[in-house]
């Protein structure tokens, strides 16, 4: 197994080298001298140019692209101007938040997906299946933008139960202690019953706008498969074992058909890392994807590049992460 | 002896565009204690839909038993309830099946599928459970058995699964033992071995099988009685040797012509002319009687009743009529 | 498949393909079937709700909803089909050539399709859009690229399956060439599976298009589009008009819908899989299907009309609800201000550069004079042009105007307790110089050296007199930092950390939230009346303006002006409204035709209406410019300004030149700011009036600010807040020819003379004779059209006091309290 891995990490080495490449081509092509925008707009030619010199921006492309390798391999992701700090540290002080919403996203979108297409799949044409059957509809074709606007509209504005969307804690409520970073665990951690309530009332619409889209799809997967493997001959054998229906569906039907619904689970962290840039847009949710658009609108491209980059090395990883747990569930691939 | 199952005037129905149709009519049958009864006819002739019925596996939502009724040792089990039956199923009655390539759950241990029905319907602990999971698999004639535990269904031949699905079949120490074609899928060597394994545990048991397929010669090493189904009835049922030596349906006479000798090497191949009909299209009268070179005027006017003739045989055919035993 | 599950999927298809066919409709036949002018302003019917005339409503520049939307479908499907139509044809070709001829070329091909898809799809088209720049090309390209991938493995996939096929070998064996084995074989195998590909990346790429203009990376303005609708109808959510997200949002989802539909009626109709003898159908659950799934789809859409309906009230209900001011844990004095630019860069005042950098600068540190305060209607406000001794407590001018001996006070401690004094002073100002913000104003103030005199005296020698000199240091670049606290620690600590003297200290700051700042108890000038004031970065104008409503924040910076009516109903909060500095004009390079002109650019200025600009786009907000200098500036005037608006005279002036029918031009505006959007649209059809067709040239800030310094625009919409309320400084920059913000080229002998004059006039009045004649003589000389001056809006909850406006647009939060 550990071979496995390790084939498999040597094998992504490349295409690393090759996303890298592409992220440093796609923002040296970023037009828009950030000298200029560093420097600031009373500043003095002279002083541009210091700056210019400063940030190795007057290199040649080929230099320039040298030194990002460099700086990349001593984990330097490179400066923010527009924050003022260097980029890892953003990301470090962002990386909770955006970790937080996607990880309550997935699990709301699991947790409710999962349940609700196995009963689609045992009870065809039932309420669940309809309700199944809408929820797949809808949320593959909503996009996270309006939805997030409608629910601030309905939720906050209207009825007022739901916290305004403005970061992740109410204005007076102190966060608490900082131990992972995430407020729902910290809180539990400490105690802290009041940031608990506070922090799952502000984390409700921004989760669920972002989780609509993976619920949607991990349903329809989880349904299809269920039904596929509900056919299956050894759902039959079990049934003639005289085990409950309950077991049989849920023991013996339910791991198979997860293996394909692992593979949909591990591509919709793509889906979820870019659905996470809108949302936090939307809800001002202190993150690294409010953080990534700021730096797209002032064309600050160090934030830009890293992002890419960083998203695109941890999906690799996660699907890299759903591929070894697809050889741990399914006992005929891994003696490949 | 007393009649462990009967299966008295079965009909089922399955759902179609055109409104639901009739599968399997007027089935009557008997087994008893200790005795193998074979049901025997071509594709289509409705003998798994019986097998099934009898499990009450059919699908739900798309057949039920429409009439009649199935009794297990003079109790019906037609009108139990989900829960009540389950403790028949798999403990009184079991079942294997013709594709052991699929019939097992490819993510569990041989040894956990096993222990399962042995847990569910006999008060066993963990441990005494797999002891005799191991028990089982020796007694199926698997030698490693403690190896074979550990293992997966897609590491092993379709022998031993077959053979694994038996020894979970009876895990339950079942009365009834239903084989649905159960070596159809394998090779003829391997046949021959599992055909054998079958008789040895009936004799240790004193199981009583029902056997389908539509291989004659497995009828005959096996069974005691047969049926033999044709269109979703049964058009002739007795013991074994009487019907091979003598049979009395023009069916039943035209598929045993229909096995090949090779005793006359340029004798050309014997076949029934015709097909069987699908179930929405079953002709008035005798279903046979398109396909029938002994028809008679009335045969495609009025359906044949089931007569019962000497030496334990009955037939359905109106080549019999006004003989009775 | 069972026949029942059929039917089903041959109505969802259907219900697929109708609804794409009528987007489709809509789209071609657009200008025929929209009953409005997508574009046509018009502001005296703005914000509508839906009504029979205006089916979906009105956006704020009054054009009808519905209209935009047909128009819209133009944009997004249309542009969708073409992004879809090449990335479907490189990705096939791709694909085939990679599939079928194999080998290492076949390798890299599918190699770098891996790449691409390594990256979340949507972050991809983001950083393509971002880098060629905000408009329908960059969506497009990014749209095509993120799914040339898909296309090209589904091809690779079909071409290696097919190869190996024996029709193909037996093709060869005849002799058949490779091209016509692909073409007759190999695609006609594989039009299944890429059909229905086709239709689902469809869905995607409208998806993917309407995101990217929500951010703001799609099409530029006025155009209508999907996206880009909702992104303007956001900031009317609130304040109730929520027809204007609501339409739009339908559209995107139905059109997403219809192009699933179809995918998944192909999928199913050209591979009905499992056959099982046994499932049939029951009688009579068919037609009960077909009605349940059409419900389905129109109640996900009722639902979603309804959702937002019920927004209509929200106006009223969030009135209703104002939360008490004081939640747990209040009890001390604490404000709390509501930001709108984001964290700022740097606690560093040598550093800062940006108005909210320099507002903590205020906050955190004293300079050797500061701006002085006079009372106006009963309000204390900022004077930047007055100034008046704050660490210095008086100072002596050289009769030659080259050196300025200042005498420090005697009792101002920092905040780590050592004494402000002579050394620290002269080490503030070596640290300034290595700074790049703090080295441009250095330079400007042509110090010439620092000296110590003794402990509390410090001498500056200039090298050219500079009357703008003591204005300078009152800026916040020249603050006085703690040398005890900045040379034991590295270099960038004030970056992060307070050294200063000044009303407070820095508690804590988080880029990502907001920053705290203690009261210095300690404070010489006598401490703040407010023990803390929390800083809060909301960027959501909207947002800003519910905290204040509810009470979360005590002040909101930049309020938009199109809320201050409706705010300044409610009596819990007070709008202040002010005029600063802030200029904002159109700037014509003469080194560009037609501007070379002098009448043309002085017909541009006959075309400007500025009262209809002041009302419709900042809503009364603003006041009229009049010159090239803010009026709130000392030596304003309007003399000479006779321009207003006057289509005639335009064209006439326009024939004058040579240009009896009009020309062409491009205007370029930042997308940084949504008002410059507005003034651009709004200017655009007037210009179309007189025969003038204006491009608007949308750019993100960095190339915006590249173009413009590179002098490289025709026209372009600018504005300025001079730092320094003094014309010497204004002019220095904007309009001596070598003024280093001066993007507009104007290179005037004249006006340079007379700016060389005033610099070494010691006489403030006649100064302010000489700069009356700059301003005349560039008024004249057009190269602005003068639009407007923008106020400064800020709103405070009513308990609330203390507020000082300064010109400068910069909050000085020391002086506020409950």
């Amino acid at each position: 197994m550990l071979l496995y891995i390790l084939r498999r990490i040597r094998m992504m080495i490349p295409t690393f080298f090759g996303i890298a490449f592409i992220t440093f081509i796609l923002t040296r092509i970023l037009p828009g001298d950030p000298a200029l925008m560093i420097a600031g707009e009373q500043a003095l030619p002279e002083y541009v140019d210091k700056v210019r010199a400063e940030y190795g921006l007057d290199q040649p492309i080929y230099v320039q692209l040298w030194e990002y390798v460099k700086q990349l391999a001593s984990g330097n992701l490179g400066f923010a101007w527009h924050t003022g700090h260097p980029v890892i540290e953003d990301f470090a002080s962002r990386f909770p938040a955006t970790l937080e919403l996607t990880l309550v996203s997935i699990i709301l979108a699991i947790i409710i997906a999962i349940p609700l297409g196995i009963l689609a799949a045992a009870f065809k044409n039932s309420i669940f299946d309809y309700v199944a059957r809408a929820l797949a509809f809808f949320g593959t074709a909503m996009p996270i933008f309006w939805l997030g606007l409608l629910l601030i509209m309905l939720f906050y504005a209207n009825l007022n139960w739901l916290p305004a969307p403005s970061g992740r804690i109410s204005e007076d409520i102190l966060p608490p202690t900082q131990i992972t970073g995430l407020y729902i665990v910290d809180s539990l951690l400490s105690g802290d019953m009041v940031a608990l309530k506070d922090s799952l009332l502000h984390l409700a619409m921004p989760a669920f706008c972002l989780s609509l889209g993976t619920m949607a799809i991990i349903t329809k997967m989880v349904r299809a498969s269920m039904l596929e493997v509900l056919k299956q001959d050894f759902i039959r054998t079990a049934r003639s074992k005289g085990i409950r229906e309950f077991v049989v569906i849920c023991k013996h039907g339910l791991i198979n058909s997860f293996i394909p619904t692992l593979t949909v689970i591990g591509l919709q962290f793509g889906y979820l890392l870019g659905g996470s840039v809108i949302t936090e847009s939307i809800f001002v949710w202190p993150g690294i994807g409010s953080y990534v658009t700021d730096s797209i609108l002032v064309s600050d491209y160090a934030p830009i590049q890293a992002m890419t980059l960083i998203s695109a090395v941890l999906y690799a990883f996660i699907n890299l992460f759903v591929d070894v747990l697809y050889g741990v569930l399914d006992p005929r691939v891994r003696y490949e | 002896m007393t009649n462990l199952l009967t299966i008295k005037q079965l009909a089922i129905e399955f759902s179609s565009p055109t409104g639901p149709v009739r599968v399997i009519e007027n089935v009557n049958l008997t087994l008893e204690a200790g005795e193998t009864l074979g049901i025997v006819g071509e594709s289509g002739s409705g003998k798994s839909v019986t097998a099934s019925s009898i499990m009450r596996l059919l699908p739900k939502d798309l057949a039920e038993i429409s009439d009649g009724d199935i009794q297990l040792k003079g109790q019906s089990i037609v009108k139990l309830s989900d829960s009540e039956f389950r403790k028949i199923r798999g403990s009184k009655i079991s079942m294997i099946f013709q594709e052991p390539m699929t019939a097992l759950n490819p993510v569990f241990k041989i040894g956990s599928q096993i222990s399962e029905m042995i847990l569910q319907h006999r008060k066993k602990s963990k441990k005494e459970a797999k002891a005799e999971v191991i028990n089982l698999l020796r007694e199926v004639g698997i030698s490693a058995p403690e190896q074979i535990v550990n293992s997966y269904p897609h590491q092993l031949s379709g022998g031993m699964r077959q053979r694994i699905m038996i020894a979970m079949a009876i895990a339950g120490d079942p009365e009834v033992l239903i084989a649905d074609e159960p070596t159809t899928a394998l090779d003829v060597t391997i046949q021959a071995q599992v055909l054998e394994l079958l008789k040895k545990i009936q004799r240790e048991r004193g199981m009583s099988i029902i056997l389908i397929t539509h291989d004659f010669g497995v009828v005959a090493e096996l069974c005691d009685r047969v049926c033999v189904m044709y269109a979703g009835q049964i058009v002739e049922q007795g013991k074994v040797s009487t019907i091979f030596n003598n049979p009395r349906h023009p069916y039943t006479q035209g598929l045993l012509k229909s096995i090949p000798q090779f005793v006359n090497p340029s004798e050309e191949l014997y076949t029934i002319k015709g097909q069987v009909p699908a179930p929405n299209q079953f002709p008035k009268g005798c279903r046979f009687a398109p396909r029938c070179p002994m028809k008679m005027e009335i045969c495609e006017l009025e359906e044949p009743e089931m007569i019962e003739l000497k030496e334990g045989i009955a037939c359905k055919c109106h080549l019999y009529r006004g003989e009775t035993d | 498949m069972n026949k029942r599950k059929q039917a089903l999927r041959k109505l969802m298809s259907f219900v697929g393909v109708v609804i794409v066919g009528i987007w489709l409709v809509l789209a071609i036949l657009a200008p025929w079937l929209a009953p409005h002018d997508p574009n046509k302003i018009d502001t005296a019917s703005k914000l509508i709700p839906p009504n029979g005339e205006y089916l979906f409503g009105t956006d704020n520049f009054g054009r009808d909803i519905f209209s935009r939307i047909i128009y819209g479908a133009r944009v997004t499907i249309l542009s969708g089909i073409a992004a879809i139509g090449i990335a479907s044809f490189i990705g096939i070709s791709l694909g085939a050539v990679a599939g079928y001829f194999g080998g290492k070329l076949g390798n890299v091909i599918m190699r770098i399709m891996d790449m691409l898809l390594a990256f979340p799809s949507l972050i991809l088209a983001m950083a393509i859009a971002a880098s060629i720049g905000p408009g329908l090309t960059g969506a497009l390209i990014a749209v095509a690229v993120v799914s040339v991938p898909e296309f090209a493995r589904l091809m690779y996939g079909q071409a290696i399956v097919i190869k190996e096929k024996e029709y193909i070998e037996a093709s060869r064996a005849i002799g058949v060439s490779h091209q016509l084995i692909l073409v007759r074989h190999v695609f006609p195998n594989a039009i299944a599976p890429l059909l229905v590909q086709i239709s689902l990346s469809l869905g995607s790429a409208v998806l993917t298009t309407s995101s990217l203009s929500f951010i703001g990376l799609g099409v530029q303005p006025p155009t209508a589009e999907w996206g880009s609708m909702i992104s303007y109808g956001r900031d009317y959510i609130v304040s109730g008009e929520w027809w204007m997200t609501t339409f739009p949002g339908l559209a995107i989802a139905s059109v997403i819908l219809g192009f699933i539909s179809l995918g998944d009626g192909l999928s199913d109709w050209f591979n009905p899989y499992g056959q099982s003898l046994k499932n049939k159908l029951k009688q009579g659950r068919v037609n009960m299907k077909r009605r349940a799934n059409i419900f389905i789809l129109l109640f996900v859409m009722a639902a979603g009309l309804l959702l937002s309906a019920c927004a209509e009230n929200a106006n009223q209900k969030a009135n209703s609800n104002t939360k008490g001011t004081n939640q747990e844990g209040k009890g001390d004095n604490t404000i709390t201000i509501a930001y709108s630019q984001g964290s700022g860069q740097t606690m560093d005042p040598h550093e800062a550069g940006d108005l909210t950098s320099a507002s903590y600068a205020f906050a955190l540190y004293d300079q050797l004079v500061t701006s002085g305060t006079e009372e106006k209607d009963g309000k204390k406000v900022g004077r930047t042009d007055l100034i008046k001794p704050s660490l210095a407590e008086s100072w002596e001018i050289s009769k030659d105007g080259l050196e300025y001996t200042f005498k420090l006070r005697d009792d101002v401690k920092f905040t780590s307790g050592k004494p402000v004094n002579a050394d620290a002073v002269l080490y503030s100002f070596e640290r300034v110089q290595t700074k790049g913000e703090g080295g441009s104003l250095y330079k400007l103030s042509n110090i010439k050296s620092v000296e110590k005199i003794d402990d509390k005296t410090v001498k500056f020698t200039l090298s050219k007199p500079n009357h703008l000199f003591l204005k300078y240091l009152a800026t916040f670049t020249f603050s006085i930092v703690d040398p005890s606290v900045a040379k034991n620690n590295p270099d960038d600590y004030l970056t992060t950390h307070s050294a200063g003297s000044g009303a407070f200290k820095l508690e804590s700051w988080d880029p990502a939230t907001g920053a705290v700042f203690t009261a210095n108890k300690n404070y010489w000038k006598g401490a703040p009346k407010a023990d803390k004031v929390k800083i809060k970065y909301v960027k959501e104008a909207s947002n800003r303006e519910l905290f204040l409503e509810n009470g979360d924040v005590d002040v909101a910076l930049d309020i938009p002006a199109k809320d201050v009516k409706k705010l300044s109903a409610k009596d819990n909060m007070i709008i202040s409204s002010q005029p600063t500095n802030r200029i904002v004009y159109m700037g014509m390079n003469a080194n560009f035709k037609p501007f070379n002109d002098v009448k043309v650019r002085q017909a541009m200025n006959y075309v400007i209406d500025q009262d209809k600009i002041i009302n419709d786009v900042v809503y009364g907000q603003g006041a009229k410019m009049t010159s090239s200098i803010s009026h709130v500036s000392p030596a304003h005037t309007s003399n000479g300004y006779n321009y207003k608006y006057d289509l005639e005279k335009a064209k006439s002036l326009l024939s004058e030149a040579g240009y009896p029918n009009g020309f062409e031009f491009d205007l370029t505006v930042s997308s940084a700011t949504q008002d410059y959007e507005d003034i651009a649209v709004i200017l655009k059809s007037e210009l179309e009036k007189i025969g003038v067709k204006m491009n608007i040239k949308l750019l993100a800030p960095a190339q915006y600010s590249e173009t413009i310094n590179g002098k490289k625009a025709a026209a372009f919409l600018g504005k300025y807040t001079s730092l320094v309320n003094d014309p010497a400084y204004h002019y220095g920059f904007l309009l001596a020819s070598d003024g280093a913000s001066n993007y507009a080229a104007y290179n005037s002998k004249e006006v340079d003379s007379l700016l060389a004059q005033a610099m070494n006039e010691q006489d403030e009045a006649k100064r302010t004779a000489i700069y009356q004649q700059v301003q005349q003589k560039v008024t004249a000389d057009a190269p602005w059209a003068y639009l407007y001056e923008s106020n400064l809006i800020a709103g405070f909850n009513k308990d609330v006091k203390g507020y000082i406006f300064y010109p400068d647009e910069i909050i000085r939060f020391v002086s506020l309290y409950k």
